[in-house]
């Protein structure tokens, strides 16, 4: 989305009482082979496929940034 | 309060409490939660069991996902279970109890369908595709 998108989609959600997060693919798709690879199989969808290469450290610090930024945005509603 | 959804959130409730330490946190499994022996061989399971801690109550739909819950939190950090005044079950951690509830969550498709049929409904829908002509929404839902 173009910052002009956001900004309106942000004045549409806002009118609502919903404020958005809007993500980079930089940031998602590393957040994805964590949950998608890792945490989904395990956790419930036990017959998708297992990313062993998502173990590496740098994807869970993707999946943990990205739990922090919904925190942040948060604490900027309260 | 604050309600974390979703089990793409595991480690929002531990962010949550180092920020805002006075929040009433609470996190809702849409999903299954798998027998302990599963979680055990999941990845950092550790971090994401101790983050979900940091939550005041913790929600499942069926009672046999908070048994697995509480089994698991038993065998990977040896916290113990207890049942309070009232029947409610509480996990104990660092001196804390979490709440442990269970909530079947389901949608009112006869009050769901009458909305639909509504003519605010089908305006709200024209406005909204005629704002965002270009976007496609999408909803998700998995299936506990």
């Amino acid at each position: 989305m173009t910052e002009i998108e956001e900004k309106k989609a942000t004045e549409v959600l806002r009118a609502k009482n919903c404020w958005p997060l809007f993500m980079t693919r930089e940031e998602v798709e590393p957040f994805l082979r964590v949950y998608e690879g890792l945490i989904k199989p395990k956790m419930h969808n036990f017959f998708d496929p297992f990313d062993e290469s998502a173990k590496d450290l740098d994807h869970f610090v993707h999946y943990t940034n990205l739990n922090r930024r919904f925190v942040e945005k948060v604490l900027e509603v309260r | 309060m604050v309600w974390v959804h979703g089990d793409q959130l595991i480690m929002a409730p531990f962010y949550l409490r180092r920020q805002f330490a006075e929040a009433n946190i609470g996190f809702y499994f849409h999903s299954a939660f798998p027998a302990s022996a599963i979680f055990h061989s999941l990845y950092r399971r550790k971090e994401m069991l101790q983050s979900l801690l940091h939550s005041d109550l913790i929600g499942f739909h069926l009672f046999e996902f908070a048994r697995n819950f509480v089994n698991t939190c038993h065998r990977t950090l040896g916290l113990q279970t207890e049942f309070s005044v009232g029947g409610v079950l509480s996990v104990n951690y660092h001196n804390r109890n979490i709440v442990v509830h269970v909530s079947h969550i389901g949608i009112d498709e006869d009050f769901i369908e009458s909305i639909m049929k509504s003519s605010a409904y089908r305006k709200h829908i024209a406005q909204f595709n005629a704002e965002f002509k270009e976007l496609t929404a999408r909803a998700n839902r998995h299936q506990a």
